[in-house]
């Protein structure tokens, strides 16, 4: 069997999806041990009309494990990436692919790779409930990973004003410092106005 | 409520004797037989990720080590090689034996550990007491080498943060060889006793074709013949030099059928073991010599090098239980990690468990939970104080503190 490299990979992907791409497929190698055998990964990130297909075009080189998928928040948009390794069962061949796709949060929804496949069900409903995108299409659209004490309508990954920071009762927090929980921890000052509390000293016979 | 006719429902959890950490399944039953099974987890979640986006990652390469007990090493080694992806920090050659060493004895603990596990879900707590009396042997050397028997804190950027000495190689040889001696005790225990084969045999199905299928991983696909392993499939660390000597274990390389039941998958951790102490023996023999790490100024590398990157990376380690991978994104200037995405095994195992679950009897219930192995604690990861539950149930620092001194005083002569 011949194992296509990283870089047919995403020549692959560059060729056949062209304009459609939001940047440039690219491929990091890396190399370890004595003997620098080296092992790479590949990145595509595609506009979501065609993320689909995207998805499918990866089962043209062989059947991928599909890994997880994860995500971000990027300011105005939300990214969705899903990480797959081609040639699995290789001795020494697997090739990480990551395939991507972005929605703005004015509209957030991206096509669900459920029919594709099966086994993205549950990373795609933590992507739901974590990021606050909908998946066009998902399986099983009920709440799975968040305990219900998280009110609906919060989603920890969300750097904007859905996101967790109300919730986050911070441990510094008191009447004179922070207390309404929606300062930054790198911005926030641990001691309230007048420095650092100041310790007195016990009395004379105390326990030690 | 009961449902009038079958099929029943019967809920598992959240808290269960037949569960080791919470979470929930909701199985349809008729009769003993279950027909459908729902699992609910989250009950353990922490914010891991979210606490992760708010620090920088040297803080981070700590909390990492608190995703799960026991496959501490195996989320420091896989973020530390995620942000190694994402910033072009390359670990030193010594650096990459002495991480395969340390996830391999982990390895051994963690198979061991859930081998005793298996045993007491059976019902058979002899092997319990065997296997965890045997698995103290490469606790010591993991606290002799590391410093501690649970979160080592071994790795860091750029490579490790001990190095082992002399001594160290001899205890690790010697303990090593002890193991080498109990492999046909320890394979004899498990796989010639007709009591565990009678409970483990053809339960907890899962084919060759629902494990390429569902995407399992671990030593749970590769019972079923898989011979998906990141170790050697995408060969990161010294385990590209090893490649020649060593491949995946799938029980037909040692005379047995993949069946992908849980028999196959004790026979499956049971020879990962001993493969385990073997790759353990050939990284010392060939240890190369040099640096421990690439960049030694805990300063520099967190100002000029981690603070300065900009990338993304994706790392994967084989841990113990299965597949574990991280997806770390950096930014020029920023101290915090932008973006962080940790995937435990028992994540990509859940729609593998729901297959095995199907057509089984209650009673096989507690092994198929535990023949993943799983990690609720790593795969939920946030959880919620409720302020309700009062402060008299809460028993703080100072508390424990007082509780220590009275302790203390009680002992006095």
């Amino acid at each position: 069997m011949r194992y296509l490299t990283g870089e047919d990979i995403a020549r692959s992907f560059k060729e056949r999806f062209q304009s459609d791409l939001i940047e440039e497929p690219y491929v990091k190698t890396f190399s370890n041990g004595v003997k620098k055998r080296g092992y790479s990964q590949v990145f595509v990130r595609v506009m979501r009309e065609r993320f689909l297909e995207a998805a499918e075009h990866l089962t043209s080189f062989e059947w991928p494990h599909h890994i997880v998928a994860s995500g971000s928040d990027l300011g105005d948009e939300i990214e969705i990436l899903y990480h797959f390794e081609l040639y699995t069962e290789s001795h020494g061949h697997g090739v990480v692919v990551t395939i991507g796709t972005r929605a703005p949060k004015d509209d957030p929804h991206v096509p669900s790779l459920s029919d594709v496949y099966p086994a993205v069900t549950p990373t795609e409903r933590e992507k739901q409930e974590f990021l606050g995108v909908s998946m066009d299409g998902i399986k099983d659209n009920r709440r799975m990973w968040l305990v219900h004490a998280v009110p609906v309508g919060v989603y920890p990954w969300r750097k904007d004003e859905f996101g967790p920071e109300k919730l986050v009762r911070r441990i510094h927090d008191d009447e004179t410092g922070g207390g309404d929980g929606t300062k930054v921890i790198a911005d926030y000052n641990p001691f309230p106005p007048g420095g650092p509390p100041i310790r007195k000293k016990k009395d004379e016979g105390g326990d030690a | 409520m009961m449902a009038d006719a079958p099929p029943y429902p019967l809920d598992i959890g959240p808290i269960h004797p037949a569960l080791k950490e919470p979470t929930q399944f909701k199985f349809t039953i008729e009769g003993e037989a279950i027909v459908d099974v729902d699992f609910q987890p989250g009950f353990n979640h922490r914010g891991i990720e979210y606490m992760g986006m708010k620090r920088n990652p040297l803080q981070v390469l700590h909390l990492t080590e608190r995703v799960c007990g026991i496959c501490s090493a195996a989320h420091q080694y896989v973020f530390t090689r995620a942000v190694e992806h994402a910033s072009g920090i390359d670990p030193t050659e010594r650096a990459d034996y002495l991480r395969v060493i340390v996830a391999e004895l982990e390895r051994i603990h963690s198979h061991l550990l859930w081998a005793g596990v298996a045993g007491h879900e059976l019902g058979f707590d002899s092997i319990l007491h065997y296997t965890w009396k045997i698995r103290e042997d490469v606790q010591d050397i993991l606290e002799y080498l590391t410093g501690n028997r649970v979160n080592h804190a071994f790795y860091i950027f750029g490579g490790v943060r001990r190095d082992v000495t002399e001594e160290g190689v001899t205890r690790a040889r010697k303990i090593l060889q002890g193991y080498r001696k109990l492999e046909d005790t320890v394979l004899s225990v498990f796989l010639s006793d007709p009591t565990i084969a009678h409970r483990t045999r053809d339960v907890g199905v899962l084919t060759y074709k629902n494990a390429i299928e569902l995407c399992a991983c671990g030593p749970l696909t590769r019972s079923a013949g898989v011979k998906k392993d990141v170790r050697f499939s995408w060969p990161y660390s010294a385990y590209g030099d090893m490649l020649d000597d060593f491949k995946a274990v799938i029980p037909s390389d040692y005379g047995y059928p993949n069946k992908g039941d849980i028999y196959s998958q004790i026979i499956v951790r049971l020879y990962e073991v001993f493969e385990a102490v073997r790759m353990i023996e050939w990284c010392l023999d060939n240890l190369p010599s040099g640096p421990i790490t690439s960049e030694p100024n805990l300063s520099a590398l967190l100002m000029a090098k981690l603070r300065m990157a900009e990338g993304e990376g994706v790392a994967r380690v084989e841990a113990p239980r299965g597949e574990d991978i991280h997806y770390v994104r950096l930014k020029k200037g920023k101290m915090e990690v932008d973006s962080w995405k940790v995937r435990v095994p028992t994540y990509g195992n859940i729609m593998s468990w729901l297959t095995m679950f199907k057509g089984a009897q209650i009673a096989d219930i507690p092994i198929i939970i535990a023949s993943i192995d799983p990690c609720i604690g790593c795969m939920d990861r946030v959880t919620t104080v409720d302020p309700r539950t009062g402060k008299e149930n809460i028993i703080d620092w100072k508390d424990l503190h007082e509780m220590s001194i009275r302790k203390q005083r009680g002992l006095r002569p």
